[in-house]
């Protein structure tokens, strides 16, 4: 790899008729310089210190494609016949059973321990724990369920890890729907959601999240730093009270799809139990996966129940879900089901939104005054109240105890474990 | 029989006609929207709108509608939207193993219900008969892939008889086997609880009739009784109801074959709905539906060899 393949990956993407599920995260390169053979320059239109942690390498977009590849052959359907320079190379696909790889001799850290690996497509979660525990598979993507833990840590040789990067969980109200558009019925949802139900269901791979940005993400809110009336904690009177002073002591009506995964369903099936006290009926349409997608980008929804793991950074967290711009029906439209930047949260009669503050924070050098902007960013969403914040659920991922991955398991941004150090040993 | 054979399949084409269009306004009609199946919960409406475009997803249906069936009429399959593979491709490695496990499963089912059923005939209202109902209306309800569980726990996971993964290397015949044997015995074992159940109905309708009687009475022995003349003038009704059965099993080959990771058609389509990939879906239907009538006009034919006063022109 060099430079010249870069500049090739990069001036791709900056391309917005490429069509890149990640493109807006490259619009924001002005140029690419080559500076020399193994020096490139990518200069940005404006100051972001999160560029390269996000944007430019490695999660979720910013892997180098080959130029020669690109211009020779084209790169469609480049899945199947991806040239790169990691530590294994494809050997084999077959579709919907399974991927095989051989190490790369030439890798540049040192070729892998392991020679040859296949990983299983398997969907069917019942098939692939019996496979994981008969030890025809060595290590499996788990399931974020306290009791399918418990039952695989039954099995002698089996490690669990549990770790960050998580997916943060809230519940979104979208305030273009009465009375959602009202900041007392949305406190009183809040205040009615009591986090411990969430944290009884999912248990040991639960983590309380009680800022916009998941715990474990740089510079999200810290509970000790963030006053007690935001921390939305769970009193059912004071949320009956507040619906009433809202106008609306007999409850009302709310509806939102959801899709069939159990650690979705069951957020919305929560609050339905747990809204139920203050009157609220909500009405729950479940479809599939790709169905609810569909349906919550079109504004479907009242309530939106949403996880994403993303670049451990609040600016990513806060820049999709609640930056002008990422607002649904807009061309520019990420997650923000909220609308929040869009609407008058407060009543007060002005739209209020934290734009200014989250690109402030993203182009400031300082570390300690950028976490202080997007404190005061996520101190002012939680005010508002445009979703609650409700946990990270942290990935798991379990293995047999032949299986040594070669690096301590802290947290990890792939979903799967790093390999290039792994190894099996004697068993 | 050639001309009726002739007649058959060229009545087929109708019917795969209006199978397609039904398919296909069907899977649109799903909701979903496959561009951003395949590009992921964080693309923008635009590049969404470039997918669109690259797919002809957003060519207006009756465009899309004849562009698939003149593609049918030349043998393409169209492509897998995610990956860009011929879904001919595709299929040609994974209809063997839909079509493996439907064989095996119905002549499992066979082997299991037919003497089950003539079993249960003779010994009519009797303990054994009460038995083999109720096993019968008890295996007719169990879902497939809740017993393929239990076979993959029992005999691969505990007594590790049997691979838990995949389908086997196909030009190996010994790996296929294994691999294809709990998901057969799955899906043969709920077969042949309706085969019984109809094999035995079908069995006391016969065992009744003047013939029967009139065999018994000039001296016959009963197994000739039973076997010549008695079994073969009740299959036709079973015959007729297995191909018909058909259809279900390749519905439940779809589950199985999920349970067991096998990469065979229902796993490819299962996946293609999540995906709301339509060429995938459309072909798929269209290759299943054109299995099922294959599979009926050789039960048509086979009556002519079980009654011999069938005949075709």
């Amino acid at each position: 790899m060099t430079v010249e393949d870069v500049k090739y990956t990069f001036d791709r993407l900056k391309n917005s008729q490429l069509g890149s599920p990640y493109g807006a995260k490259f619009l924001a390169i002005d140029n690419v310089k080559v500076v020399d053979k193994y020096t490139v320059q990518i200069i940005l239109k404006k100051p972001n210190t999160f560029f390269i942690m996000d944007q430019a390498f490695a999660y979720q977009a910013g892997m180098i494609v080959c130029k020669k590849q690109g211009e020779e052959k084209g790169l469609k359907n480049i899945g199947l016949y991806v040239i790169g320079t990691g530590p294994f190379m494809v050997e084999n696909y077959k579709a919907k059973e399974k991927i095989t790889f051989v190490r790369n001799p030439n890798y540049f850290r040192g070729a892998p321990t392991i020679e040859r690996l296949e990983m299983f497509f398997m969907p069917n979660v019942a098939s692939r724990t019996m496979a994981f525990i008969k030890g025809d598979l060595d290590a499996i993507y788990g399931e974020r369920d306290t009791y399918w833990v418990e039952d695989v840590k039954k099995t002698k040789t089996v490690i669990v890890d549990s770790v960050p990067l998580g997916s943060g969980c809230a519940i979104h109200f979208n305030m273009t729907k009465k009375p959602l558009d009202n900041l007392k019925v949305r406190k009183a949802l809040a205040i009615a959601t009591d986090r411990k139900a969430f944290k009884q269901y999912f248990g040991a791979v639960w983590h309380e999240m009680t800022a916009p940005v998941p715990p474990s993400y740089y510079a999200a809110l810290p509970k000790e730093k963030t006053p007690k009336e935001l921390l939305y904690e769970y009193d059912l009177e004071k949320a009956k009270k507040l619906l009433a002073e809202a106008g609306y002591p007999k409850g009302f009506k709310l509806m939102g799809y959801i899709t069939d995964k159990p650690y979705y369903k069951s957020i919305m099936e929560i609050c339905q139990e747990l809204w139920k006290p203050l009157g609220v009926q909500l009405e729950i349409k479940g479809v599939d996966h790709t169905t609810f997608h569909a349906n919550i980008r079109k504004d479907m929804n009242d309530v939106i129940v949403y996880y994403a793991g993303r670049a451990p950074v609040a600016d990513s967290y806060l820049t999709q879900w609640y930056y002008s711009k990422a607002s649904i029906g807009k061309p520019t439209a990420i997650t923000n089901f909220s609308h929040y930047g869009d609407v008058d949260a407060d009543g007060d009669g002005k739209i209020d939104s934290v734009d200014r503050l989250i690109e402030a924070a993203r182009g400031e050098m300082n570390r300690e005054k950028q976490r202080q902007l997007y404190y005061e960013a996520q101190l002012q969403i939680l005010k508002h109240m445009p979703a609650k914040p409700l946990h990270e659920l942290t990935k798991v991922l379990v293995r047999h105890n032949w299986f040594d991955p070669g690096v301590e398991i802290k947290g990890s941004m792939i979903f799967g474990y790093p390999l290039e150090k792994a190894r099996i040993l004697k068993h | 029989m050639t001309t009726f054979i002739i007649r058959r399949l060229l009545l087929a084409i109708p019917t795969i006609l209006v199978v397609i269009t039904v398919v296909f306004f069907a899977v649109r009609g799903l909701g979903g929207d496959p561009a951003m199946a395949i590009l992921g919960d964080r693309a923008t409406p635009e590049a969404l709108e470039v997918l669109r475009e690259r797919l002809g997803l957003n060519q207006p249906l009756w465009k899309q509608y004849t562009s698939f069936l003149w593609d049918l009429t030349r043998g393409d399959l169209g492509r897998d939207l995610r990956t860009g593979q011929p879904v001919s491709e595709l299929f040609r490695r994974a209809i063997p193993y839909t079509v493996d496990l439907a064989i095996w499963a119905t002549v499992i089912g066979i082997l299991i219900g037919v003497p089950a059923g003539i079993l249960a005939a003779l010994k009519w209202n009797t303990p054994l008969d009460f038995v083999g109902r109720f096993l019968g209306i008890f295996g007719f309800s169990f879902p497939a892939f809740y017993l393929s569980i239990i076979l993959l726990f029992i005999f691969s996971l505990v007594l590790g008889w049997f691979p838990m993964i995949g389908g086997g290397e196909l030009s190996n015949w010994v790996e296929r086997a294994r691999h294809l044997f709990l998901p057969a015995l799955s899906l043969g074992l709920i077969k042949s609880a309706f085969v019984m159940r109809l094999t035995r109905s079908s069995m006391l309708n016969v065992l009744h009739e003047d013939y029967i009687t009139t065999a018994r009475s000039k001296g016959l022995k009963e197994w000739v009784v039973i076997y010549k003349h008695a079994l073969r003038n009740s299959l036709i009704p079973v015959v007729t109801m297995i191909s018909v059965y058909m259809a279900v099993t390749i519905g439940g080959s779809i589950e199985v074959e999920m349970v067991f990771n096998r990469p065979g058609l229902g796993k490819f389509l299962i996946g293609a709905i999540q995906e709301r990939n339509y060429p995938v879906i459309q072909s798929g239907l269209v290759v299943l539906t054109v299995f099922i009538m294959l599979v009926n006009l050789i039960t048509d034919l086979s009556y002519a060899f079980i009654d011999p006063r069938i005949k075709y022109d």
